[in-house]
């Protein structure tokens, strides 16, 4: 800053400056504060709307029977937590997921990569899994419950089918489209089928496929809740629609944030599970992030 | 292998002098065309000619006229469209074959010693031996204090050595570099073309295929260079160097070695299209 960089022509003036940001011992301050920033406000906003619905409730500005304040809802949520109820519907509803997801994800990832691998098995099962990939699978739920009969298989089974899909079309893909280098590269070091598959194909496949299972995730939140509400007694879905039918509307918004705050959560797991499984991508994860670059 | 008696019995080698090869390269009229939906490149060829074993031979020719194409069919990448290209070696068994690719072909899910030592397990070197001889290669392209980084916190000619030290660390029989060096800054790039050669010389064995843009690398390093003519390409001259394998950096300074140059530059030349907004220079 305090350096001369008055023109050397004197009919000439400065007309842009590059200067640094900040600096190092700056750059370092700016990143907390850019973290801290950035939680603050993943933090504060649902705050602040919860706050807002509290105060609208409160003030009668909405209808406090259908849109009861948080702090209500909470109490009524505490009430059904005492006797153990909401612990049932919740370790009903994770349950479910905790079997069918990774079932639905191994068997996903396997014809995943089999078929991005075999042109030849791709060519003969494609057509036919994406005819079935677009079939809402919840439309499979009358088909499962005839099979499998009440209780749990069917719901186990209707999420796996539904992570299946996204797990087996988003490894296919990704497998499909590792750039050609990579696998010339694979067989010039005389690479066999296992050991291409173990240091190539499957790491350079894993990104893509870590957004698929955390789609896959998510949608298996969406179907089992929605299979919830029409079958059983049990699970979050359960909770949510009986609540409404009883007028206890408390607890359907317990319910949904309980949904929620789940899928956040199963959404993380799955998520630090990519980040532990690719080390490589944190310089581009940073980047991402606004850090560095 | 039938082919690699035949072809040792039919080898017209120059350089007889040199008996310790493992491995030479033919190709007998081959072509190769790149077919899709849409196009057909006719990429190289027909090009016939003999490597012989323990030679190191270097490519030049203008961009696009098949130089890749034609190392990814001797490390069997790609197969001829048309003609045919064998390899024969003193028992008949195939050699091994290490390749520098033009864009690194390093994996970036790899650490850097990661990826070097694969290549060694990839032939059946046990781990610890792998991970040791994976080192002292790296210590010898600079990159010691490397070894754990990925490859996208590296700069591009830091990428392109962990190549060099991934294909050399497996000591093949036959080595094929792509534009190893083109990444490179031309001080390093003197250094690694400096230490290439004391490889070649120790491992008198090695067939190399070098392909290059530059013709003082070529005929530093070779004891031959090939000029391609453009697309589709074919050989357009076949030039013995004048140097004897114990070669060093001072021949670099030499008349025979400009005039060389002087030689090969005119050859090439006529086959650099040049855009035909500009005149020529
Ligand atoms: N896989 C492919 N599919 C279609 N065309 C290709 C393919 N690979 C190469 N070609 C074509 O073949 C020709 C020769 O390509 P090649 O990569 O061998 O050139 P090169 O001599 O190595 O050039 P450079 O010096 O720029 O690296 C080019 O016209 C290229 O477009
Ligand atoms: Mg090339």
């Amino acid at each position: 800053m305090s350096s001369d960089t008055t023109p050397v022509r004197d009919d000439f003036v400065v007309a842009l400056r590059r200067q640094p940001a900040r600096s190092i011992q700056g750059q370092r301050v700016y990143e907390r504060r850019h973290r801290l920033i950035n939680t603050g406000l993943a933090i504060g906003v649902p705050l602040v709307l919860l706050a807002l619905w509290e105060v609208s409730s409160r003030t009668g500005l909405i209808d406090h029977r259908t849109f009861p304040a948080p702090t209500t809802a909470l109490g009524e949520m505490v009430n059904l937590a005492r006797d153990g109820e909401l612990q049932r519907h919740v370790w009903a509803t994770l349950r479910r997921i905790l079997i069918g997801y990774p079932i639905g994800a191994a068997v996903g990832l396997f014809v995943g990569v089999v078929m991005g691998t075999s042109p030849r098995i791709r060519a003969a099962l494609e057509p036919t899994l994406n005819g079935l990939y677009v079939v809402p699978k919840i439309t499979l739920l009358p088909v499962f419950l005839s099979i499998l009969g009440f209780g749990e298989p069917p719901m186990i089974a209707l999420i796996a089918v539904t992570v299946f899909f996204f797990v087996w079309i988003g490894t296919m893909e990704a497998v499909v489209s590792i750039p050609g280098g990579f696998g010339e590269s694979a067989q010039s070091l005389g690479l066999g089928r296992v050991a291409t598959l173990r240091h190539v194909t499957i790491p350079a496949a894993l990104p893509n496929l870590f957004v698929s299972l955390r789609v896959g995730m998510t949608i298996a939140i969406l179907v089992i809740v929605a299979a919830e509400f029409v079958v059983g007694d049990s699970g979050l879905g359960y909770l949510i629609f009986h609540s409404r039918a009883l007028f206890i509307y408390g607890w359907m918004y317990a319910g949904i944030l309980l949904v929620a705050l789940m899928g956040v959560i199963l959404a993380a797991v799955v998520t630090g599970l990519g980040r532990w499984a690719t080390p490589w991508m944190a310089a581009d994860r940073a980047r991402l992030r606004g850090l560095g670059g | 292998m039938g082919d690699a008696v035949k072809v040792r019995r039919l080898s017209t080698d120059s350089n007889l002098d040199r008996p310790m090869g493992r491995a030479e390269l033919r190709a007998e009229s081959v072509t190769r065309v790149f077919r899709s939906r849409r196009s057909e490149v006719h990429a190289l060829g027909p090009v016939s000619l003999t490597i012989g074993a323990g030679q190191f031979v270097s490519l030049v020719g203008p961009s696009g006229c098949g130089k890749s194409t034609l190392v990814k069919l001797i490390a069997g990448l790609l197969t001829p469209t048309e003609g045919e290209f064998t390899i024969a070696t003193p028992d008949g068994r195939p050699p091994t074959i290490a390749t520098v690719f033009q864009d690194f072909g390093i994996f970036p899910w790899k650490t850097v010693l990661d990826n070097v030592a694969l290549a060694l397990r990839a032939q059946g070197v046990d781990a610890p031996t792998a991970r040791s001889r994976a080192v002292h290669w790296l210590e010898r392209m600079g990159l010691e204090s490397f070894q754990k980084a990925y490859p996208s916190t590296l700069s591009g000619g830091m990428k392109q050595r962990v190549a060099i030290a991934r294909a050399l660390a497996t000591e093949p029989d036959v080595l094929l570099m792509d534009e190893p060096f083109a990444s490179l800054d031309a001080s390093l790039r003197q250094l690694l073309q400096e230490d290439l050669l004391t490889i070649a010389q120790q491992d008198v064995g090695r067939t190399v295929v070098f392909v290059t843009h530059s013709l003082e690398e070529a005929i530093f390093l070779s004891h031959r260079v090939i000029v391609m003519s453009s697309r589709p390409g074919t050989v357009l001259d076949d030039v013995e160097v004048p140097f004897p394998r114990d070669r060093d950096a001072s021949i670099r300074e030499s008349l025979e070695f400009n005039t060389l140059r002087g030689t090969l530059w005119e050859h090439l030349k006529g086959q650099v299209s040049r855009p035909q907004t500009t005149k020529g220079r």
